[in-house]
């Protein structure tokens, strides 16, 4: 019941010390490359699939993992089962409402993300949005709804607007290139 | 349909999940189809009414009395908690057949719990996705459906790139995931033990507004969340720390405009001068700004027995003076106490006096003056008086002494200084009555109890301050009119006690029309602390309480217009129309001929127009009309006794 390093293998649900039990704990390589530790706190044969939590302390990261590319499995040890405990109910319209406010979050934040821009140009789309109103148009910065900041967004690439709002956004440019040099990409 | 619930009660129960449970689920197809649509929400009605059917079990999930939202769908482990709760002894023993069910609940709730929540999926391709959970097929195979999903790394064959190379695209607003390209779907502080309710309510905690109630809905509002300290992450400007710690030596520190400008190229128009005035550092300043502290040491030194000012300079009130704070700061004064904020005693006294001497009452303008504010000072009672004042005439006597009222305070402290107290003002005033005229006190104290008893709960000063800015712009009326007396242009209510002198004297010359008035020796007593503001031509007040009372009329009339009988009129309702606009108006000069009702009687129609004097001497004009303003007033409703409207004197008054 320890297949450790098994391959890939569908699991069949077994009465005793079958695979993924719930509450043991699994050091998982997978297909993708990606290695982390759980406790299995439910696993369904059919679609193959585990659903794991690390162990506590650790970060409450819930995955859901299609066993069928699982490529290592290490078992580390039993702990005792109730992650799932009794009391477990979900709240729908909870759930949906939070769904919903995600969504729109989610939109918010779509829109100020460019389309088809570099990370740069959208890192440097963030910083300036720090302190003034932008919004993408296209590749270009549109800053304060005069000022326009086009690729590649460098100091002489600011065009548009008033003196005083041209020169400030200039200033404010430079001044988050050079940030964003000093703390990398 | 037992055994459903049994097996639903015994998976949920039973920690070990796949225990096998000793049902046989082949033969209830449709047991799976329920656990299924567990996130198919349309078909969990049914699988209540399943459930409902059970023997024993309640029909409706509300045993456990949580506090979640009952939607018209409930969660299908909702259901099942409440079953739960009974004690169903559940045939653990099953076949692996059932394990089906079981297995796939624990991952359905999972799954359930992780709606809307922000997931990353890895993808066989090594892509990685990020976006909101959506769906799940329970049914099948755990394909998955994300909302607003973007990529985050492209696994694909273009392989890893650097970030700065790699092009955004927009985010797919459905996004459709097969369970074969599924490697794992890693929620992120996704909270799954005890409740989705916590799930919900943190995410609403960071978008939304929560209402209390729907904070306590929750059982466990922020269990195990992890708190991070908070650690600047570099774009902080450094030099903040300490900046509010003490505002002189750290304030040159930051500057906030030197900053602006060097981050941002803004350049400040700040110029301080705008708000402030510009101190004149001269020659003489230094002495100017000696007497400066001089008298602002002298201000601030004084005793004051106002509870409010003592209390800004810092004074501790003494603590076994039961007051609290609503005597402290309300606005409603007692009945019976006295104004002991300071008010100037002199107001006191010549409201008082002035009261008792004309109209042994209110004075007219304290009817007026809304029960404001206890008289503060001299200047507030104006301040007071005048807003409750409609009648132009009113205004612009009220007008007049602002412009002469900066004099008062100073006339006011050095009073206050005297006589702290107003008790104190109060038997000063009373001396003072006295000396001007035994019947005055007398009048006085009466006038006091009648103002009382016609509930006014001002005090006495109230009335008085009311009744002072009408004195007030009595004498400044004076004043302008007449320099001939010399009179000190004190526009403080001294002045109104030499225009209540002469009105006082009115009554002397009432039959002999207009005498000039003298001094009257009266003056000498109220006027001890008031200095040269009196008119020392004013003739005393005598009442001549067999005065005719007054009325205005365009004939002038030579007898006195004082009222007949007593001073005290109850309220006299016939008689208002006669009532000339004089009280108020006495010392102004504008003729308001269209004004006589006085807003003291609301509804008042004076049929007679008040004639400015025309070629009368001014000054006795002024007397006499204060005289005649002030006689036919009663106590407390301030109407006249009845005048005669053909009163000469009337017309001369304005």
């Amino acid at each position: 019941m320890d297949p450790a390093g098994a391959s890939v293998a569908n699991v069949i649900g077994g009465s005793e010390g079958e695979k993924f039990a719930k509450g043991n704990i699994y050091s998982v390589k997978l297909i993708t490359g990606d290695e982390f530790r759980g406790i299995v706190m439910a696993y369904d044969p059919i679609p193959n699939f585990v659903g794991s939590k690390p162990r506590p302390g650790h970060s409450k990261n819930t995955r859901m993992v299609n066993a069928s590319f699982i490529t290592g499995l290490s078992y580390l040890g039993k702990t005792e089962e109730p992650l799932l405990r009794d009391s477990c109910w979900v709240n729908l319209d909870g759930l949906r409402a939070k769904e919903a406010l995600a969504v729109r979050q989610a939109e918010a934040d779509a829109e100020r993300m460019g389309v088809g821009v570099t990370a740069e140009a959208q890192s440097i789309f963030d910083a300036l949005s720090k302190t003034l109103p932008v919004q993408w148009e296209k590749s270009d910065i549109l800053v304060m709804k005069e000022v326009r900041v086009r690729s590649p967004y460098l100091s002489d690439s600011v065009f548009g607007g008033t003196d005083a709002a041209n020169n400030r956004v200039k200033k404010v440019l430079e001044l988050e290139r050079r940030r964003l040099q000093l703390f990398g990409t | 349909m037992s055994l459903l619930a049994l097996d639903l009660y015994s998976i949920l129960r039973d920690p070990l999940f796949f225990r096998v449970i000793g049902v046989d689920f082949g033969g209830f197809g449709d047991s799976d189809g329920r656990f299924r649509v567990l996130i198919h929400w349309n078909t969990l009605n049914s699988f209540e009414a399943a459930m409902n059917m059970q023997p024993g079990l309640p029909s409706k999930a509300s045993t456990n009395g949580s506090p979640y939202i009952r939607g018209e769908r409930e969660g299908v482990l909702n259901k099942a908690k409440s079953i739960k709760s009974h004690p169903a002894n559940a045939a653990s023993n099953g076949e692996a057949g059932s394990l089906k069910g079981d297995s796939r609940d624990g991952l359905v709730y999972l799954t359930t719990c992780k709606i809307g929540h922000l997931v990353e999926v890895h993808l066989k391709n090594g892509s990685v996705y990020s976006g909101i959970f959506h769906a799940a097929d329970v049914e099948k195979d755990f394909g998955i459906i994300l909302k607003m999903a973007s990529l985050i790394k492209d696994g694909g064959l273009r392989g890893h790139k650097t970030r700065s190379e790699f092009v955004r695209k927009p985010p797919s607003k459905t996004f459709i995931i097969p369970a074969d390209e599924l490697v794992q779907v890693i929620a992120k502080d996704l909270s799954i033990s005890s409740d989705g309710m916590s799930n919900a309510v943190q995410s609403e905690k960071s978008g939304e507004l929560l209402t209390d109630s729907s904070i306590s809905k929750s059982f466990h509002t922020d269990q195990g969340r992890e708190l991070k300290p908070w650690i600047p992450d570099g774009d902080v400007p450094q030099g903040l720390d300490n900046v509010f710690d003490d505002p002189w030596k750290r304030g040159r520190g930051w500057d906030q405009f030197k900053v602006n400008e060097s981050l941002f190229g803004v350049k400040s128009t700040f110029d301080e001068e705008i708000y402030t005035t510009k101190l004149d550092r001269g020659i003489r300043t230094r002495e100017m700004e000696e007497r400066a502290q001089r008298i602002a040491r002298e201000i601030e030194g004084e005793n004051t027995r106002d509870l409010h000012v003592a209390e800004e300079r810092g004074f501790q009130l003494n603590e076994k003076f039961d007051i609290d704070e609503e005597s402290k700061y309300s606005a409603v004064l007692p009945v019976d106490a006295f104004d002991d904020s300071g008010f100037d005693e002199e107001d006191d006294e010549l409201l008082d006096t002035c009261n008792d001497e004309t109209f042994g009452g209110s004075s007219t303008s304290t009817v007026q003056k809304p029960a404001s504010s206890s008289g503060k000072g001299y200047e507030e009672l104006r301040a007071a008086s005048q807003p409750s004042r409609n009648n132009t005439s009113v205004d612009q006597s009220c007008s007049i002494s602002d412009d002469h009222a900066q004099h008062l305070p100073s006339e006011q402290r050095s009073k206050d200084f005297n006589a702290p107290g107003s008790s104190i003002s109060e038997s000063q005033l009373g001396e003072r009555r006295n000396k001007n005229n035994p019947e005055f006190s007398h009048s006085n104290r009466s006038a006091e109890e009648s103002v009382s008893g016609h509930g006014d709960t001002k005090e006495g000063a109230k009335l008085g301050g009311g009744g002072t800015s009408a004195w007030k712009t009595v004498a400044e009326k004076e004043r302008q009119v007449s320099e001939v007396s010399g009179k000190p242009k004190s526009e403080s209510f001294t002045g109104q006690s030499a225009s209540r002198r002469s009105s006082e004297s009115r009554p002397g010359p009432s039959t002999s029309s207009r005498p000039g008035l003298s001094p009257s020796s009266s003056i000498g007593s109220l006027s001890s602390s008031e200095k040269s503001t009196l008119n020392p031509n004013a003739k005393e007040f005598k009442l001549n309480p067999n005065a005719k009372s007054f009325k205005p009329t365009a004939a002038a009339r030579p007898q006195s217009p004082m009222a007949d009988a007593s001073f005290y009129y109850p309220a006299a309702p016939a008689p208002v129309q006669q009532m000339p606009g004089m009280p108020l108006g006495y010392g102004i000069q504008p003729q308001y001929p269209g004004q006589q009702q006085m807003i003291y009687y609301p509804g008042h129609q004076h049929p007679q127009a008040f004639y400015p004097p025309n070629a009368q001497p001014q000054f006795p004009q002024q007397q006499q009309q204060m005289m005649m303003g002030r006689q036919p007033r009663p106590q407390m409703v301030y109407m006249p006794p009845p005048y005669q409207p053909d009163n000469p004197y009337n017309q001369g008054r304005e």
